[in-house]
């Protein structure tokens, strides 16, 4: 007989992870939440791209589990003339603005710190999302060109910067950006003596540590880490590195999957020519 | 999953799986993962590759567009289908922004008119600049640009004019100069401009052509098409003709809004059958070229489809499945020679 769930229940209500191993939605531990993923979504509407309206260059909808992000790709363009460009700098300047919209329920918001693109927390995201991709843009022909990245969280339940993350992947690939390799991006919550890969709100509510680890699925190259509490000893990281690092596999798999379907659709009865 | 989703959030999803769902135009991918589903797809090109994917062990291939080496294996650099010509490899993503060559006939809006130059906007990834001394001179009059060019600037082209122009160079720095130094190259007026994806514009040997429903288009390699009726065009030229026997000495301003000829309503109507049929076969992502957009339309007067219905989803739909069968058929499609 499985104990009654509670929502938002109180942290110590049920343990994390069950006498049967299982975590409170039925996970195992290192088992991340089921992934769907919607590319190119507003970029090819039948006829959205006609005469002056701007559409995105590239769109990518994340869902995982219950968060859900935005992402949409403008870009590269020319960079706007305020934004002077750094001295040797080569490549294109990535811009990124992260929201949580309005309509966003869920953990971050109901818990009463709702935030908009303007806060502290949102630049954060944003300055952490622009240093994951600085690292993998290849800026060869990019000069003088500004790529400018919005994300938008309309559903939070935990993991929005690895679903952000995983979202301005797929809108980048969708707009033809050159990156050096995917970027794929997990969290693991660290509680008591177990590891759980991508921690939704309510797991968050044991006030484990969360690291969020953004990584590159060919190499394992660790672009992005980010740990919001200390943990006990550098067993522990490791430990944690290793569940978020095959969590990024699973990412990518998913990812794989979603740019599959996508070019399935598009690619149906013919290759595009470009001579 | 532990509780239900919020009502907003759901209907949030509802619409989008409504919108690819629907089958109607090849859009979005929309798939739904399990952590195990991945066993990989049973129709899927085979030949797609993500970034970062391993193309080639060894060191005998020539590095292309979209590619990069990583410790002496050659990687993909794109999200796309991989392509070989002799050694060189490059992939080539399925969207991008337009990447210029020089030769390319492009079309493209005036954004800025700067000192000796204008910038235009040409869908690449800079703005493209045309110089003042790289344009043709009403009445193709020789002569070095004044001063008084420079200040006359707008007569020629102003902001927000559509023009046509021939890439000339891409500089070191990855920008781009245009130039109109053809009579065919220049302002545009009376007509239409739509953007579609570059990447379903060959280059080919006549971008400026004329469709079979009287209608001229100028297929940008950029994916900006002008489409204006072709009997308009005619006159004008003649008019252009006939101008240029005449005197030099006519104020530049006169030049630029000398041809408000009006428009009748039938070939209002041709000239938006053919902008739906092209952002049909945009939708869809079937080539753009003469040839298909006949198909469209005469498809469409078969079918006996009304030019404001061709917007319909359902129509669309039906009316594109039919061309790229009929497409597909004439091998209109089949594997073309990718050379450039």
């Amino acid at each position: 007989m499985a104990p009654q769930r509670t929502r938002w229940g109180a942290a110590g209500a049920e343990p994390a992870v069950d006498a049967a191993g299982l975590r409170m939605d039925g996970r195992r531990p290192s088992e991340i939440r089921v992934m769907r993923c919607v590319v190119g979504e507003g970029t090819f509407s039948p006829f959205g791209m006609g005469d002056d309206a701007h559409g995105p260059t590239g769109s990518a909808y994340v869902e995982q589990g219950r968060t859900a992000v935005l992402a949409t790709v403008y870009g590269p363009r020319e960079r706007a003339s305020s934004s002077s460009a750094l001295p040797g700098s080569t490549g294109a300047l990535v811009n990124c603005e992260f929201a949580i919209t309005a309509l966003n329920v869920g953990g971050a918001a109901s818990a009463g710190s709702s935030y908009t693109k303007a806060d502290r927390r949102s630049s954060e995201m944003a300055a952490s999302i622009k240093a994951a991709f600085e690292t993998v843009i290849v800026g060869d022909g990019l000069q003088r060109s500004q790529i400018d990245v919005f994300v938008h969280v309309l559903q939070s339940d935990g993991g929005q910067l690895a679903a952000a993350i995983n979202a301005t992947s797929l809108a980048l690939m969708n707009a033809g950006i050159p990156l050096l390799d995917v970027v794929c991006a997990c969290t693991v919550g660290v509680v008591d003596a177990y590891y759980l890969a991508d921690v939704t709100a309510l797991e968050m509510r044991f006030h484990g540590a969360v690291l969020t680890v953004a990584s590159t699925p060919s190499e394992h190259k660790i672009v992005l880490l980010e740990l919001e509490s200390k943990l006990p000893n550098q067993d522990t990281l490791d430990n944690a590195l290793s569940v978020a690092q095959a969590g990024c596999q699973e990412v990518y798999h998913a990812i794989d999957d979603a740019m599959h379907a996508y070019f399935a659709a598009v690619h149906r009865a013919h290759a595009p020519i470009r001579a | 999953m532990a509780a239900s989703e919020s009502r907003v959030a759901r209907a949030h999803v509802a619409r989008l799986e409504h919108v690819s769902g629907t089958g109607s135009y090849a859009g979005p991918g929309t798939l739904l993962l399990g952590k195990r589903r991945y066993e990989g797809g049973s129709e899927e090109p085979h030949d797609l590759v993500l970034p970062g994917n391993d193309l080639f062990a060894d060191g005998t291939y020539v590095r292309g567009h979209g590619t990069h080496v990583r410790n002496g294996r050659l990687v993909s650099s794109q999200a796309g289908t991989v392509l070989t010509v002799n050694r060189l490899v490059t992939v080539r993503p399925f969207r991008s922004r337009y990447v210029p060559e020089v030769g390319d006939v492009v079309v493209g809006r005036v954004l800025q008119v700067a000192g000796k130059r204008w910038l235009v906007d040409i869908n690449a990834v800079q703005e493209a600049s045309l110089l003042l001394s790289a344009i043709t001179l009403p009445l193709g009059e020789q002569r070095k640009r004044t001063y008084e060019d420079e200040l006359n600037m707008r007569a020629f082209f102003a902001e927000g004019d559509p023009i046509s122009a021939e890439v000339q160079e891409i500089r070191s720095d990855a920008s781009i100069a245009l130039h109109t130094r053809s009579n065919k190259f220049g302002a545009l007026r009376n007509g239409v401009l739509l953007q579609v994806s570059p990447s379903l514009i060959a280059r080919a040997k006549k971008h400026y052509v004329r469709l079979s429903l009287g209608v001229s288009a100028i297929l940008g390699t950029n994916g900006y098409i002008w489409l204006s009726p072709h009997d308009l065009e005619t006159a004008q030229n003649e008019d252009k003709t006939k101008k240029a026997g005449s005197r030099s000495d006519a104020p530049l301003s006169e030049e630029r809004y000398i041809t408000p000829l009006s428009v009748g309503p039938e070939a209002h109507l041709r000239v938006a059958r053919a902008r739906n049929a092209i952002l049909l076969l945009n939708a869809r992502s079937i080539p753009i070229d003469p040839v298909s957009i006949s198909l469209v339309c005469e498809e469409c007067a078969r079918q006996g489809v009304d030019v404001k219905d061709m917007t319909r989803r359902e129509v669309a739909s039906r009316i594109a499945d039919t061309v790229q069968t009929q497409l597909s058929a004439a091998s209109h499609l089949a594997e073309r020679p990718l050379r450039a």
